[in-house]
């Protein structure tokens, strides 16, 4: 059982310390930073999303992040990166200058669409080293807590966030559990001749069902017994249930607090001065530079 | 020498914060045709050994040898091991690896949990299918196998899903039975069954044996290794701390340090002891002789 995406790994960071509903709200903020639009001259957006990289990849330092982990799990994506390159360079927007290929009927491709390409996969590559940051430092118990603290307001509308709550951190519990069993499984079926890196597209199929179908019969076993063994412990999703951690605000929540405002502030000042009054931040703070664009 | 295991290593999750090793050079050699059982409290290796016995894990150092096939991770060393060796054993090992895994037969703990087919008869012919023997063959061997664990003909057109919990292991281990293993790896096979599964599921084993195959048990069962087994590997904190026969093993003074459970049999052995039952029994390893004996000390 190597590398699960997001595993909790034990440190004692100032991240590991931090408020989990903090963690949740500066992660949809940084998401959403990493979203906003920074006006349509290329070098200028580069130079923003390297900055936020930057701020990222410490963030990850702080958090004592595998590094290693973090790019095994990237490579998950490249099936997307093809997927957005073909929509990007055959479907061209924005302004294009640069020609890549120009056919004999009038359409062309632009090397735009590369750089297009890329700043979408950058974007998506800080989003997963951010929810990375988030599940590495986090119990899932803690995520939790904090995801039900979010759905409280629901309550007036008589909604159970209890029970999304229970659900969300059974479902997060029973990861590792199923991941153990799939590797059991997998492991059965390997004696039994199957290979799972091998053979084509049909063949991986069929042998993904040995796998798939004896992982499913022992979940519903294991659902079966969990709810059995909840009910017996009394259990009852209306009830109001006591909870063994308390969250507490403390010194560095505060700090963090100021940090992602003091983000969040200074990005969103950098997205409406280039993208509304079209200012150009890489002349602006190197006059010098003045002519170089892209 | 049937299997060879070479100074053995391995580190799970290497380089990485919860990096463990699990295995500390171990040595140990297997003949054609013995009984062994590997034994030690949880976490002592056992069941990492096996795995790499059909190369389910590869040694980090060191390597194990099944007759002709080498496994290991090491790869420079399996290139100079395999350099000594003729062309056909080369071959074998770098196109025909899969072979491996035909030649040694593993049985995890709950095999039921790889039953997946539709009828019982499809899901043992799934193993032999998978090692390229032709269908009318498989479907013969996978009829002799499973009427070898005692599953009877009606059965066969059944859905796995239905059948008990001892029905499911006897076909799961027939899935295995099917390939025809020379070598036959249990992990558990008694866990989680009542006396009489037991006491038939080692009698198949045992029926197994008798074909001239190598069985290899993994257990904390006790009183299965005393009835069965001619020869136990205690394994301890990754490392082979002795290679002895059940009777030298059971007979010790020092038994308790091991942490293995003692037979039923020795526990009433050393209670006769330790309430001043005067004979010598330390030469007495089966319970007909002892009822001998008690019925004699009765008759004094």
């Amino acid at each position: 059982m190597t590398n699960i995406f997001g595993k909790y790994t034990q440190y004692n960071t100032i991240i590991h310390k931090c408020d989990p509903r903090i963690k949740i709200l500066g992660l949809i903020l940084i998401m959403v930073i990493c979203f906003l639009p920074y006006g349509s001259n290329y070098m200028n957006q580069l130079a923003i999303l390297a900055v936020l990289g930057v701020v990222i990849v410490s963030l990850m330092i702080i958090a004592k992040i595998n590094f290693l982990d973090f790019f095994k799990s990237l490579k998950v994506m490249w099936f997307m990166v093809i997927f957005l390159l073909i929509i990007n360079v055959f479907i061209p927007y924005g302004n294009n200058e640069h020609v890549m290929i120009s056919f004999s009927n009038g359409y062309t491709l632009y090397w735009e669409g590369v750089l297009n390409t890329f700043m979408v996969v950058f974007r998506l590559i800080l989003m997963i080293a951010l929810t990375m940051i988030l599940t590495s430092t986090t119990t899932p118990m803690d995520i939790t807590y904090g995801f039900e603290w979010y759905l409280s307001p629901l309550k007036i509308f008589k909604f159970p966030t209890q029970v999304v709550a229970m659900t969300i951190s059974l479902a997060l519990r029973f990861i590792p559990t199923l991941l153990e069993q799939a590797n059991r499984i997998m492991k059965a079926q390997k004696s039994r001749g199957v290979d799972y890196n091998r053979g084509f597209l049909s063949k991986k199929i069929k042998s993904i069902t040995t796998l798939i179908v004896p992982l499913l019969v022992s979940c519903f076993s294991i659902s079966d017994d969990l709810s059995l063994a909840m009910e017996a412990r009394g259990y009852d999703p209306y009830g109001k249930r006591s909870r063994y951690r308390i969250l507490k605000f403390s010194i560095y929540d505060l700090v963090s607090i100021l940090f992602f405002i003091i983000l969040l502030g200074a990005f969103i000042y950098l997205s409406v001065i280039t993208n509304h009054y079209g200012v150009n931040i890489i002349e602006t703070l190197f006059p010098l530079t003045e002519g170089v664009t892209f | 020498m049937q299997i060879e295991v070479n100074n053995v290593t391995y580190t799970y999750n290497k380089k990485r914060f919860d990096e463990f090793e699990a295995l500390k050079g171990i040595s140990l050699k297997i003949d054609k045709g013995e009984f062994v059982a590997l034994v030690g409290k949880t976490g002592s290796g056992k069941s990492t050994l096996i795995q790499t016995f059909n190369g389910l894990i590869l040694p980090t150092s060191g390597y194990v040898k099944v007759d002709d096939f080498i496994v290991t991770g090491d790869k420079k060393l399996k290139r100079q091991l395999l350099k000594k060796e003729s062309k056909e054993v080369q071959i074998l090992n770098k196109k025909k690896a899969y072979l491996l895994r035909k030649k040694v037969g593993m049985v995890f703990q709950f095999p039921e949990y790889q039953l997946f087919a539709d009828t019982i008869l499809k899901d043992v012919m799934f193993g032999p299918l998978n090692f390229k023997v032709e269908e009318n063959l498989a479907k013969e061997k996978s009829i002799n196998a499973l009427k070898s664990v005692g599953i009877d003909e009606s059965y066969f057109e059944r859905n796995p899903f239905e059948l008990s919990g001892g029905e499911k292991r006897r076909v799961a281990i027939a899935g295995i039975l099917a390939s025809e293993p020379d070598i036959l790896i249990l992990d558990e096979p008694t866990a989680g069954l009542d006396p009489n599964g037991k006491k038939e599921i080692m009698n198949l084993i045992k029926d197994i044996h008798k074909e001239g195959k190598t069985i290899i048990l993994v257990t904390h069962d006790m009183d299965v290794v005393m009835d069965y087994v001619d020869k136990i590997f205690v394994l301890n904190d990754g490392k082979l701390l002795e290679e002895t026969t059940p009777n030298i093993l059971f007979n010790k003074e020092n038994i308790l340090d091991y942490s293995l459970e003692i037979p039923t049999f020795y526990k009433f052995k050393n209670l006769l002891k330790k309430y001043g039952f005067c004979k010598d029994l330390s030469k007495i390893n089966e319970f007909n002789e002892l009822i001998d004996i008690i019925c004699e000390d009765k008759n004094d």
